[in-house]
C-alpha cells in the first residue's frame, strides 16, 4: 500500500528533529487546490500503480532521425533493387526516387544473432541485452512535429513531456537532486517543451543541464553556484535567513507552505554541493573513464553525458535524458555522417550498458535509444535519405525488457512498419508500463477533461517484457 | 474511537469542500445522484476501490476473488460468496465497510494494508448517503441532466442571510460568509493589524509594497474612513491597471511571439497589452471590454475617435499560437478558429466549448452543432493573411496612427532620407575608390553572390562602395518573380547561427524583398526593406538566429517576387554563436566592422554613416500596423465528423450556445457580417448568467487567493461548484448593478470585514475547516512572480516605473528568433514585470521559476509551487545579487541600516531580538561593509515574511 501522509504535524516533526530540516520532503500547495492525486508531497517517491520492472529511465535521444537502414534494420532487397524507383509516401521528396542500399554491412551478434550494422561495433557486443523494435512508426513529417510527438505524445498542441508525466506518476527517490534531468537538450525543435510540464504543475518539469553544443564539462544546473560566497559564508547567511523563517513560522503556527519554503532552501543548499560533485567526473576511475571513451575523441563529450547519466541513475533520479544533438539528419553525406555520429555514441553507450550491468543497475534501469523518425529507403540527392515516420527502429535495454530480442518488422524495403507495428503512443504506454504505471490511468485534469501522455491511444507492448 | 472517527469525518468533509447537499442524502436513496455526489465518488471513492480492490475484485483480476466485483454499484450490491458487499444507506451492514474497518479479524481488507482514517470516513459517508454511483446516471439522458448545471441558471440577487453576530458584518459580502461560518460553528478571525492590512491591500491592488511613509501615514490616521481613503488612492494609481491588467493577460494567453516552433515576433502585441492596462485604469465596464476585444475592428469602422484603440482591442483574437507551416489552408483556418473558440469561451463564459469539436461535449450541454455554429462566426473573420506569400506577415494587420504621429514620423523620415541621400551621393562620387569589403575579413561563413546559385538574369555591379568582395548583383527592376539567388553555406558544425544579408540601401530599391531561409524542411519567410540602411555596420541586416544542422542542409534564397524597385543581392553571412549560458554577448549588433574594412571607407562617409545611425536611434513612433482581425467572407461552416476537416457533415448556421437560448435569445446573424459583434453583445448581455459569474469569480480570486469556483476557466459539470453560490451570485449581480465596474467591485470586496480579517491561527477552526474553505481567517498567500520581482526592484530603489511601449526593443516585424538576446537582457531590465518581453518558450528566468503560466494556455488561476530551483534563484542568481547590492547601497547612508531595512521591507520596526540577530549576522559575516549589508538584504528578500502576504 501507498505510504500515507503522516498525521503528526510537520511542526512537531521539526521540533523532534532539533535543528534539522533535513527530512521533510518538498511540498507544494497545489495538491488540494487543484485536486491532483498527491496530497502532501508531490515529489516524494510514491509506489507505482502496480509492480514496476524498472525504477528509472535513461533515454538516449538521437536527434535528427537516425537511419534504421544503416543501423538496426538490414534490408538485402535494397541491394537487389538498387537504383530502381520506389514510390514513398513522403510528401516532400520526389516520388519515384531511386532505391539506395544500406551504406554499411550488417553482421549477426551475440547468442541471439541480432543483426546490427558495422557502425556500432561496441554496442553490438551487448546484442543479447538489446530489445530492438524494428516496427516503430509515428506522426510528423518534419522534425518539429516528430520530436514533440516523441517527447510529449502530441505533434502540435502543448502537452507535458514524458519525463514530467513519469515524475508526476512516481515522484523521485532523491530529494537532493531534481527528479527529471535532461543533459544537453536542444534549444530547437520543441526546445523546452520537450522537457516541459505544460499544464502539469511546474515542479514536474525537467531540469536542463547545459544545452546542445555546449561542452558538457562546462554545463551546470542554473544558479547552482554562488559566484561570490564561499560555502561557510553562505551557510552563515542561510542560517540567519532560516532563523527569520523559523520565527515567522512560530507565529504562524502550522503552515505547510512556509515549511516547504524553508525546506526548499535546505534542499537547494544540499543540491549546491551534491550536483557539482555529481558532475565532477574526476572521482571516477581511469578504467571507467576509458569504458565510456572519455578523454579521447570522438567520444569524449557523449561519453561524459552517458557517465553523468549513470551517476544520476545511481543517485535515484527518476528520468534522465541524454541528447546527441541535432546530428542525425542525413539528407546528404549519409555514409560519412552516419559513421561519424555512430562513432561518437557507440563506445559511450556500450560503456553505459556495461557499467550499469556491473553495478547491478541495469536490471531496474530502462534504457531507450532512438530518434524522432527513420529515413526513406530511397535516395535523396546522391548520398542522402529523407525523413520517414512510417517505419524505423528503436531499442530498449535493461529494466524488464527481453534481451536479445527483435520485435516487429518493416516491409522488404524498410519503407513502413508492417509486422507487429509499434506506434510512438505504444512505446510511451510500454515505458509507463515498465515503470508500473497504467498509461490509461496516469491522468491529469485540465481545462475540463482528463489528459494523459498517450491521449486516447496506445497499448503497452507486453510482448517486449522479459 | 467512534468520537475520533466522527471528528475525522467532519474534517475530511470540510477539507474536500464538499457542499452540504451531500449530507442531505438519507431518504434520497432512490433519487439520482447529484453532480456533487458523483464528483465525490470520482474523487474520493473510485480511487480507493481502484487502488485497493480492483486487483482482485474487478475485470482486471484473472479470477474474481470471493466472487466479488466492485466495479459497479450493482455488482457490489449483488456481492460475493460472503453476501452483499454493499447495502446503500447502511455502512454498518455493508461488508465492504466492515472489511475496511478491519475490526472483524476474519474479514479484513485490503489484505496488505489499511485505509487511512480519512479514506475510511469517505467510504462510510458514501455508503451512508446511498452509495451514489455514476452508473445510475447512465439510463438518464446526459443532455437533460446537464442543462441543470448551476452555472447556467439565471443570476439572481440573493436575499441576505440571517446571522447571529451583528457587529462583524459591514458589507453584504460579510453576511454571506458569516452565515456559512455560523452554520459550521466557526467564527471569523480578528481584524488584521493596520500594517499587515496595508501591505496586503497595496500588493493586491498595485502589485507593489507600501513605502514606509505610507505605512506611517496610515497607522497615524485615526479617521474611520482611513482605510477607504487608502483604497481609493490605490484604485486611482496607474499601478492598479498594471496589476489587474496582468491578471487578464494570463487569461488571454498574451505573448510577444507566436510559439516555440515558429517564434515569429508579434512586434505590435504590446499595444494590446497597453490597451488592457489602460482599460483597467480607466475602469472600462467589463461588458464593453468584452465587446471591444471580440469585435473592436467592426466597431472601429464607425468610431473614428476610438478607431485605434478598438482595432488594438481586437488583437485579443490574434494572440494565439498558430501553425503557419500547416500547408493545408483549410485545416490551418479551422485550427485558428478552434483556438479562438477555446479562448473566447473559457475567458468569458467559463465553458470548454472547444471540447465539442470532435464529439458532443462529454460532460457539459454543448453539442458539436453549437461548436460549428460558433465556428462559422470565426471562420467568417479573417485572421490569417489571405495574401500570405513569401515575405508577407502571415496574419492580418491593420494600420493605426493619429495625424500628429504620422506627421512627426514623416518629419524625422525626411531628415533620415536627406542624410541617406547625402551619404549615397558621396559614395557615388567616390565610387572609383577601392570598394568591396573582403569576405575573409568577416567572421563566420560568408557566401558571396559569386558562389551562389543564380536563377534569371542579374546584373553585376560594383557601383556602390559598400559591398562584399568583388561585386554585387541587382535585378534591373525587371523580370519580377523570375529571378532568385540561393546561398548555400557549408557549415562546419551544427549550432546556433545568426544569419545576415548584405546589401546597400538606396531609394530606388524594393521595400519587400522576399527571403526564404530553408532549414531542412522548415522554411522561414521574411522580407528585407532595401531602402533602409542595414543595421549592422551599414553592411548587414540580421535575419534572425537559427539552430542549423551541419553541412549543406541550409539555404537562404533571395528573390524578386512581388517587389517594386531594384533588388540588390550581395552576400549572406552565417555567424556562429557560442551557446553557453549568458551566450550571445559577443554577437548581435555590437560587432564592429574590422579596422581594415572600415579604413576602406572614406572618413566623410564613415561620419555620415555614424550620424545616420544616431538619427535613426532617435526615431519617433512609427505609425504602426497592428494585429487585428478583419471581417472575412461570411459563411456558415460544415460540421466536421470527428473533427476531421475532410469529413464534412451538414452546414450549421451561425448561432450562439443552444443551452442558453431560453435565457439569452440568440441574435439574428446577417449575411453581410461575421456575427462577431452580435456574439459579443450576446455574451455581454446582462441576462447571460455565465459572463458576470465568471468575471466576479476572477475578481474574488485575485483578492482572496482562492476562487469561489476553484476552476475559474471552467464552470462545467466536472468541476467543483462554488463554495458560496449565493455570494457568487451576489457579486455577479452587484457587478452588473455597478455598471460592470471592476473598481467598484474591488472596492466593495476590500472594504468588507471578510477581506480585512487577519490570518490568525485558530486550532478549533482549523480542525473543522483545515483548508479555510469557509473563510474563518485570511489565507496566507505567496506573492506571484511579478509582485516578487517588482517588490525587489522597488525596495532596492531600482524600479523603473516608466509605462507602456514595446518590450522587444525594435525587433523587425516578421523576424523569428534572436530572442535569446532579449531574454538575456532581462537581467538589465528594471521596469515592472508586466513590461518584460513574454516569449513563448523563453520566459524571463524569474517568471519561469515562480509559476508564471505558460503563455500558450488560458490560465485564470496560477499554480503555486515551492521548489529548489526557486531557492537557488534566491541564493545565487545575478538578479538577486544586483537587487540586494542596490538595496545595500541605498541603506548604507542611513543611520540605522537594520531599522531602515525592516521599515522598507515589511513596514515595521524589527523586534529587539530581530535587530540583535541582524547585528550579530552582520558582525560575524564581515562587519558593516556594503558587501555584508548586501548579504543581509538578500536574506530579507528571500525570507518568508517577504514572500508571503499575511
Amino acid at each position: 500500500m501507498k505510504p500515507m501522509s503522516t498525521p503528526i504535524s510537520r511542526r512537531q516533526l521539526l521540533r523532534g528533529c532539533g535543528c534539522g530540516f533535513g527530512y521533510l520532503a518538498l511540498s507544494a500547495l497545489l495538491a488540494e487546490k487543484f485536486g491532483n492525486v498527491h496530497a502532501a508531497s508531490p515529489l516524494a517517491a510514491h509506489a507505482p500503480q502496480f509492480t514496476a520492472r524498472a525504477k528509472r529511465v535513461i533515454f538516449l535521444f538521437m536527434h535528427g532521425g537516425p537511419s534504421h537502414l544503416e543501423t538496426f534494420d538490414p534490408k538485402p532487397r535494397l541491394v537487389v533493387d538498387q537504383g530502381k524507383s520506389l514510390s514513398t509516401n513522403n510528401v516532400t521528396s520526389d516520388n519515384g526516387s531511386k532505391i539506395l542500399p544500406s551504406q554499411f554491412a550488417f553482421n549477426k551478434h551475440g547468442k541471439s544473432g541480432i543483426e546490427i550494422s558495422e557502425v556500432f561495433p561496441e554496442l553490438a557486443k551487448h546484442a543479447d541485452d538489446l530489445c530492438v523494435i524494428r516496427s516503430m512508426h509515428t506522426n510528423g513529417q518534419d522534425h518539429n512535429q516528430a520530436v514533440l510527438k516523441l517527447h510529449t505524445g502530441m505533434e502540435a498542441q502543448l502537452r507535458p513531456s514524458m519525463g514530467a508525466w513519469v515524475l508526476y506518476g512516481l515522484g523521485t527517490e532523491n530529494q537532493n537532486l531534481p527528479g527529471f534531468v535532461t543533459i544537453s537538450p536542444s534549444p530547437i525543435t520543441g526546445g523546452a517543451q520537450n522537457y516541459g510540464s505544460a499544464f502539469l504543475p511546474a515542479i514536474y518539469q525537467g531540469t536542463p543541464i547545459g544545452s546542445a553544443g555546449m561542452p558538457l564539462a562546462r554545463a551546470q544546473i542554473r544558479n547552482i553556484k554562488n559566484p561570490r560566497l564561499n560555502p561557510e559564508l553562505q551557510r552563515m547567511q542561510l542560517d540567519y535567513l532560516q532563523g527569520l523563517n523559523r520565527n515567522h513560522l512560530e507565529q504562524a503556527h502550522q503552515d505547510a507552505q512556509l515549511e516547504a519554503t524553508i525546506e526548499s532552501f535546505e534542499l537547494a543548499f544540499r543540491m549546491q554541493s551534491e550536483a557539482p560533485q555529481l558532475a565532477d567526473l574526476t572521482t571516477e576511475s581511469e578504467e571507467t573513464l576509458k569504458l565510456y571513451g572519455i578523454n579521447e575523441q570522438p567520444t569524449d563529450d557523449f561519453g561524459r553525458q552517458c557517465l553523468l547519466a549513470r551517476r544520476f541513475a545511481e543517485k535515484g533520479v527518476r528520468f534522465i535524458q541524454v541528447s546527441h544533438s541535432f546530428k542525425w539528419d542525413q539528407h546528404q553525406n549519409l555514409k560519412r555522417d552516419t559513421a561519424r555520429n555512430a562513432s561518437e555514441v557507440d563506445k559511450p553507450i556500450a560503456g553505459l550498458l556495461a557499467d550499469l550491468k556491473s553495478r547491478g543497475l541495469l536490471k531496474d534501469t530502462l534504457i531507450v535509444w532512438g530518434g524522432e523518425f527513420g529515413r526513406t529507403p530511397t535516395a535523396q540527392g546522391a548520398d542522402g535519405r529523407d525523413h520517414n515516420p512510417s517505419g524505423f527502429s528503436m531499442w530498449m535495454a535493461g529494466g524488464g525488457v527481453k534481451g536479445g530480442h527483435v520485435h516487429g518488422a518493416t516491409d522488404d524495403f524498410g519503407k513502413a512498419a508492417v509486422v507487429d507495428k509499434v506506434h510512438m503512443h505504444d512505446l510511451h504506454a510500454t515505458i509507463l508500463h515498465l515503470l508500473g504505471l497504467d498509461h490509461q490511468k496516469l491522468t491529469y485534469r485540465h481545462a475540463g477533461r482528463d489528459y494523459r501522455l498517450t491521449d486516447v491511444y496506445g497499448r503497452a507492448v507486453t510482448e517486449l517484457l522479459a | 474511537m467512534v468520537r475520533s472517527l466522527f471528528s475525522t469525518l467532519v474534517a475530511v468533509f470540510l477539507a474536500s469542500g464538499i457542499p452540504s447537499q451531500i449530507f442531505a442524502a438519507p431518504g434520497a436513496r432512490e433519487t439520482l445522484p447529484t453532480k456533487e455526489q458523483i464528483q465525490f465518488f470520482e474523487q474520493s471513492i473510485r480511487p480507493i476501490l481502484e487502488q485497493n480492490c480492483y486487483e482482485c475484485h474487478s475485470s482486471k483480476a484473472a479470477r474474481l476473488k470471493g466472487g466479488l466485483s466492485v466495479e459497479s454499484r450493482e455488482a457490489m450490491i449483488l456481492g460475493g460468496l460472503t453476501g452483499p458487499a454493499l447495502l446503500p444507506g447502511d455502512p454498518d451492514r455493508s461488508l465492504l465497510v466492515t472489511a475496511c474497518r478491519q475490526s472483524d479479524k476474519d474479514l479484513q481488507m485490503p489484505p496488505d494494508g489499511q485505509l487511512t482514517a480519512g479514506q475510511l470516513a469517505d467510504l462510510e459517508t458514501w455508503v451512508r448517503t446511498g452509495a451514489p454511483h455514476p452508473s445510475q446516471l447512465l439510463k438518464q439522458s446526459n443532455q437533460s441532466s446537464s442543462t441543470n448545471l448551476w452555472a447556467l441558471q439565471p443570476v439572481k440577487m440573493p436575499v441576505l442571510p440571517k446571522v447571529r453576530n451583528r457587529r462583524w458584518p459591514v458589507s453584504p459580502i460579510d453576511f454571506f460568509v458569516l452565515s456559512e461560518l455560523e452554520q459550521r460553528r466557526l467564527q471569523p478571525a480578528q481584524a488584521a493589524t493596520k500594517t499587515r492590512l496595508l501591505r496586503r491591500v497595496t500588493f493586491d491592488l498595485t502589485g507593489l509594497p507600501p513605502t514606509p511613509a505610507e505605512v506611517d501615514a496610515f497607522v497615524q490616521d485615526g479617521a474611520t474612513n482611513a482605510f477607504a481613503k487608502i483604497v481609493d488612492r490605490l484604485l486611482e494609481s496607474s499601478a492598479f491597471g498594471e496589476r489587474w491588467g496582468r491578471h487578464w493577460l494570463d487569461v488571454v494567453r498574451y505573448a510577444d511571439n507566436n510559439d516555440q516552433q515558429l517564434p515569429i515576433f508579434f512586434t505590435e502585441a504590446w499595444r494590446y497589452r497597453d490597451y488592457v492596462i489602460a482599460s483597467f485604469n480607466a475602469d472600462k465596464p467589463f461588458n464593453q471590454f468584452l465587446i471591444e476585444q471580440l469585435a473592436g475592428d467592426i466597431l472601429a469602422k464607425s468610431d473614428r475617435a476610438r478607431h485605434d484603440e478598438l482595432l488594438i482591442a481586437a488583437g485579443f483574437l490574434m494572440l494565439g499560437p498558430k501553425n503557419f507551416i500547416q500547408p493545408d489552408q483549410e485545416k490551418a483556418q479551422l485550427d485558428v478558429v478552434d483556438e479562438q473558440i477555446d479562448v473566447t469561451t473559457r475567458a468569458f463564459l467559463g465553458l470548454t466549448v472547444a471540447c465539442a469539436r470532435c464529439h458532443d461535449h462529454k460532460f457539459d450541454p454543448v453539442p458539436t452543432r453549437d461548436y460549428y455554429a460558433l465556428a462559422g462566426i470565426f471562420a467568417s473573420t479573417a485572421t490569417l493573411s489571405e495574401q500570405g506569400g513569401p515575405g508577407g506577415i502571415p496574419w492580418v494587420e491593420q494600420s493605426i496612427g493619429s495625424a500628429d504621429v504620422v506627421e512627426r514620423f514623416e518629419k524625422h523620415q525626411k531628415a533620415v532620407d536627406q542624410l541617406t541621400a547625402d551619404l549615397t551621393a558621396s559614395r557615388e562620387l567616390h565610387q572609383r575608390l577601392p570598394g568591396g569589403v573582403e569576405a575573409s575579413e568577416l567572421p563566420g561563413v560568408v557566401v558571396d553572390n559569386l558562389k551562389a546559385e543564380i536563377v534569371g538574369t542579374w546584373r553585376s555591379s560594383n557601383y556602390a562602395t559598400n559591398f562584399i568582395d568583388k561585386d554585387y548583383v541587382q535585378d534591373a527592376n525587371e523580370g519580377k518573380g523570375r529571378k532568385s539567388i540561393r546561398f548555400m553555406p557549408t557549415l562546419p558544425e551544427p549550432g546556433l547561427y545568426e544569419i545576415r544579408a548584405s546589401y546597400e540601401a538606396r531609394f530606388n530599391r524594393a521595400t519587400n524583398v522576399p527571403v526564404v531561409i530553408q532549414i531542412g524542411k522548415v522554411a522561414h519567410r521574411l522580407t528585407i526593406n532595401q531602402r533602409e540602411v542595414p543595421s549592422v555596420d551599414g553592411l548587414f541586416v540580421s535575419l534572425g538566429t537559427y539552430e542549423l544542422p551541419p553541412g549543406t542542409n541550409t539555404s537562404v534564397t533571395i528573390s524578386t517576387e512581388g517587389t517594386k524597385g531594384f533588388v540588390m543581392v550581395d552576400a549572406v553571412q552565417f555567424l556562429p554563436m557560442d551557446r553557453g549560458l549568458g551566450m550571445m554577448a559577443k554577437a548581435g549588433g555590437e560587432m564592429m566592422m574590422s579596422a581594415t574594412n572600415r579604413a576602406k571607407m572614406r572618413p566623410d562617409d564613415v561620419s555620415m554613416m555614424d550620424a545616420l545611425e544616431e538619427l535613426k536611434l532617435k526615431a519617433p513612433t512609427k505609425p504602426a500596423s497592428v494585429m487585428a482581425p478583419r471581417e472575412g467572407t461570411v459563411k456558415n461552416v460544415n460540421l466536421r465528423i470527428r473533427g476531421e476537416p475532410e469529413r464534412k457533415g451538414d452546414v450549421v448556421p451561425r448561432s450562439t450556445l443552444s443551452v442558453l437560448s431560453k435565457s439569452v435569445p440568440p441574435p439574428v446573424f446577417k449575411d453581410d457580417s461575421s456575427g462577431r459583434l452580435e456574439l459579443a453583445q450576446w455574451m455581454a448581455s446582462s441576462s447571460n448568467p455565465l459572463t458576470p459569474r465568471v468575471y466576479a469569480n476572477r475578481v474574488w480570486l485575485h483578492l482572496f487567493g482562492r476562487a469561489l469556483v476553484t476552476s475559474p476557466d471552467n464552470f462545467g459539470r466536472m468541476t467543483a461548484p462554488p463554495t458560496h453560490p449565493e455570494l457568487l451570485d451576489f457579486l455577479a449581480a452587484r457587478l452588473m448593478e455597478g455598471g460592470w465596474s471592476t473598481k467598484k467591485l474591488v472596492r466593495e470586496l476590500v472594504l468588507s470585514s471578510t477581506y480585512q480579517m487577519s490570518g490568525e491561527w485558530n486550532a478549533k477552526a482549523a480542525a473543522r475547516d483545515p483548508d479555510n474553505t469557509f473563510w474563518w481567517r485570511a489565507n496566507r498567500r505567496r506573492l506571484d512572480a511579478e509582485a516578487l520581482r517588482d517588490s525587489f526592484l522597488s525596495v532596492s530603489g531600482s524600479l523603473d516605473r516608466s509605462a507602456g511601449g514595446s518590450s522587444l526593443g525594435g525587433v523587425a516585424p516578421g523576424l523569428t528568433a534572436p530572442a535569446l538576446n532579449l531574454v538575456t537582457n532581462v537581467e538589465q531590465n528594471v521596469r515592472r514585470s508586466v513590461y518584460l518581453p513574454i516569449l513563448r518558450g523563453q520566459l524571463p528566468e524569474l517568471l519561469q521559476a515562480f509559476d508564471f503560466p505558460d503563455p500558450q494556455l488560458v490560465a485564470g488561476a496560477r499554480y503555486v509551487s515551492t521548489s529548489a530551483p526557486q531557492a537557488l534563484f534566491m541564493m545565487n542568481s545575478p538578479f538577486m545579487q544586483q537587487a540586494s547590492d542596490a538595496w545595500a547601497l541605498r541603506l548604507s547612508t542611513s543611520k540605522d541600516a537594520v531599522v531602515m531595512a525592516y521599515a522598507q521591507a515589511f513596514g515595521r520596526a524589527p523586534t529587539e531580538a530581530e535587530a540583535g540577530a541582524a547585528r550579530d549576522f552582520l558582525a560575524h559575516a564581515g562587519g558593516q561593509s556594503r558587501e555584508t549589508l548586501s548579504l543581509f538584504c538578500q536574506a530579507l528578500m528571500s525570507s518568508n515574511e517577504w514572500q508571503y502576504l499575511e
